[in-house]
């Protein structure tokens, strides 16, 4: 139930659960073949270097609520005026105010903040890639935020982050990292279902 | 033809030696010819000495087939007249030592700077690989891949964004209130 509170908002969508989860691992098939058909004894010299450098690592981890206090609401709160302020903009506007979003100080303990500034930072992935010139700020902006090396929070903007990284990079060329994005994306979304299953 | 030192003694000048008359005698006899006269075998001796290369062939096979006279010798002077036969020849042994590389061979340092050489290809190649372009297929395959987690991603339930930050902040607002309330009652139970 803790994941619940976190994740707060109403629960479903336009599909089912049960065939929402069935896309996801039908996808979760597709990945696997999909990295096989990656790997550099089979695919040769087509995509030597891009096989070389994809990598789907994942570690993840459950932000628990913190503490309540003045501060972490303040914060909160910031956080939802910036994304009102950024839905009346667009284009370059949305992305200074976004940018503005990230640069608000979190105050110390609140482990909400990572889900919060994750969803930031994916919103502005997506405004940067609707420039044709964004992708590699937007690649540059996610890629250290979801980087392999670090846990992220089992939480949609996870996913979501990782999915327009994913895209960002694909825009860029580099097709490894979008597939291993896709990748990883994905087995947030396969470990939610198991989260969110009763 | 064999022939032993003693036969090969220089010749006198007035005909063959005895027995190297005896034994072409005994090859004509042998072939049916008649025995060679005087004529012949002066002739003979006068050809074998007239020419030159006539000479040196015999010497050659002389030297090839002579065997020195060390029967009589222990082994560790048999030794001493071989290395000091070797010791006067000028010239060098036709045959390469085994540790020794042939001249047209490649040489200490060549195999070392042919080893590293290697060893840095290896090691700095894939470090400079040049990033080959996707097939179309892989292309299409990672595009698809985007496109099936986004649709993923759009189905998931939970929101995003400004609804998610406000469901959030309203949240952790009624939780601290409720921090704030327990308090509160805690301080005036206290009191009391």
């Amino acid at each position: 139930m803790t994941r619940m509170r976190i994740l707060g908002g109403r629960m479903g969508g336009r599909m089912g659960g049960r065939m929402i989860w069935a896309r996801v691992g039908g996808l979760g098939l597709g990945l696997g073949v999909g990295t096989i058909a990656c790997d550099p004894g089979d695919a040769g010299e087509r995509t030597a270097a891009s096989a070389h450098s994809l990598d789907a690592t994942l570690r993840t981890h459950v932000v628990a609520p913190s503490s309540p206090t003045a501060e972490g609401l303040a914060y909160l709160r910031a956080v939802a005026s910036i994304h009102e302020r950024a839905d009346r903009v667009q284009g370059e506007a949305r992305v200074r105010v976004l940018r503005e979003g990230l640069g608000v100080p979190v105050p110390a303990g609140l482990a909400e903040a990572e889900i919060v500034r994750l969803d930031l930072a994916a919103r502005l992935g997506e405004a940067l890639l609707d420039d044709p010139h964004g992708a590699r700020a937007a690649r540059d902006l996610l890629g250290p935020l979801v980087a392999v090396e670090r846990s992220l929070p089992l939480d949609r903007a996870t996913a979501r982050a990782l999915v327009v990284l994913g895209d960002a990079a694909a825009k860029t060329g580099d097709d490894a990292l979008a597939a291993g994005s896709y990748a990883r994306s994905i087995e947030v979304m396969s470990l939610l279902r198991q989260e969110l299953e009763p | 033809m064999s022939m032993s030192p003693t036969d090969h003694a220089p010749s006198s000048g007035h005909g063959p030696p005895p027995a190297d008359v005896e034994r072409i005698a005994a090859e004509l006899a042998a072939l049916g010819e008649e025995p060679a006269d005087d004529d012949e075998l002066a002739v003979l001796t006068t050809h074998e000495q007239a020419h030159p290369d006539v000479r040196t062939v015999a010497t050659l096979v002389e030297l090839s087939t002579w065997s020195a006279p060390a029967q009589g010798l222990l082994p560790l002077e048999q030794h001493r007249v071989w290395r000091r036969i070797a010791q006067r020849s000028p010239a060098p042994s036709p045959v390469s030592e085994p540790d020794e590389p042939a001249a047209n061979g490649f040489k200490g340092w060549r195999g070392l700077v042919a080893g590293l050489a290697l060893v840095a290809g290896v090691i700095v190649l894939p470090r400079f690989e040049v990033p080959v372009a996707p097939s179309a297929e892989d292309r299409q395959a990672t595009l698809g891949m985007g496109q099936a987690a986004r649709g993923v991603l759009e189905t998931l339930p939970g929101e995003q964004d400004g609804t998610r930050a406000r469901a959030l902040a309203e949240g952790y607002a009624e939780r601290l209130a409720a921090v704030r309330t327990g308090s509160r009652r805690d301080g005036r139970g206290a009191g009391r």
